[in-house]
């Protein structure tokens, strides 16, 4: 769900490969002079690191989640095992 | 009475004439801009990482003679805290103590003393200019190549003014080191080299 979310929102801010940034800023052209000038405005664009950040912290709970699966649960249980088996 | 005519004609012609003649000489452009156009974009290209960033809060004056124009002089200021990187905590870390310690050094100028290599084709000459720069508190000299453009009249397209514009438009760079910018560190991801471009219109309203 970590990952998925933080796949997403780097998906949705258009792959940025670089830091995750606060203000995107934009290049426009003066009409008189003809100079290009920057123009820049709040935007949060999520960045590569926070990205693999929520990749590592999503795999280490998976990771988790397996180290401490219940053993007991039904399907593996042995009647489930043998019925199995039979069929 | 053609002697008449002729003199009254000459008299004519000298009065339609007498203001470009008075009007002659170097003209003031300031380069204040509270529209933000003027910039000044910085790269630095590292072998881990690429910086780039923007600075608007340009200031100054620069005197121009249309006729003469290897007699230019003027200071370009620019605000330090004005340089912006879109990454909130790099743009802290740039502005910190370690780095352009925009607190103590509010600043960046360069005075324009000396064009050299001019060569004006229509409204645009392009020279060499030969200044000072001063950045966190060490003035060096430098040369750096510049691109000016004349625009007679052309203020009122943009302020609603009457007046002239001066496009100076100039690429050069600059090393950490020279002026004492976090000199020798970290240069795997700060450039040592800076490249600077210099994007600035002054006015000079009539």
């Amino acid at each position: 769900m970590i990952g998925c979310s933080g796949l997403v929102l780097w998906l949705v801010g258009g792959l940025h490969m670089g830091w995750s940034k606060s203000t995107e800023t934009r290049t426009e052209i003066d009409e008189v002079t003809g100079l290009e000038y920057p123009v820049t405005e709040n935007k949060y664009v999520l960045g590569v690191e926070l990205l693999g950040a929520t990749l590592v912290v999503s795999g280490g709970l998976f990771g988790l989640s397996l180290a401490f699966r219940n053993p007991t649960r039904p399907d593996k249980q042995p009647g489930a095992e043998t019925s199995s088996t039979q069929l | 009475m053609k002697r008449l005519n002729k003199s009254k004609l000459a008299w004519a012609l000298a009065l339609a004439v007498a203001p470009g003649i008075l009007n002659a000489g170097p003209i003031k452009f300031d380069f204040k801009d509270p529209k933000k156009v003027n910039n000044v974009v910085f790269l630095l290209d590292a072998p881990l990482e690429s910086i780039s960033g923007t600075a608007t809060g340009v200031s100054g004056t620069v005197s121009f003679d249309p006729a003469k124009p290897m007699e230019t002089t003027g200071k370009i200021v620019l605000t330090t805290s004005s340089l912006h990187v879109d990454n909130p905590a790099m743009k802290d870390h740039m502005h910190g103590e370690g780095w352009m310690h925009v607190s103590k050094f509010p600043t960046i100028e360069f005075v324009a003393e000396k064009l050299t290599g001019v060569r004006t084709s229509g409204t645009t000459t392009t020279a060499t200019i030969a200044g000072k720069l001063t950045v966190k508190g060490v003035t060096k000299k430098v040369n750096v190549p510049v691109r000016l453009t004349y625009l007679k009249g052309q203020l009122i397209k943009r302020n609603r003014v009457p007046g002239d514009l001066l496009v100076l438009r100039s690429d050069f760079t600059i090393k950490r080191s020279d002026y004492g910018i976090n000199a020798g560190n970290k240069e795997e991801k700060v450039s040592e080299k800076i490249e600077l471009k210099l994007r600035v219109a002054g006015a000079a309203p009539r």
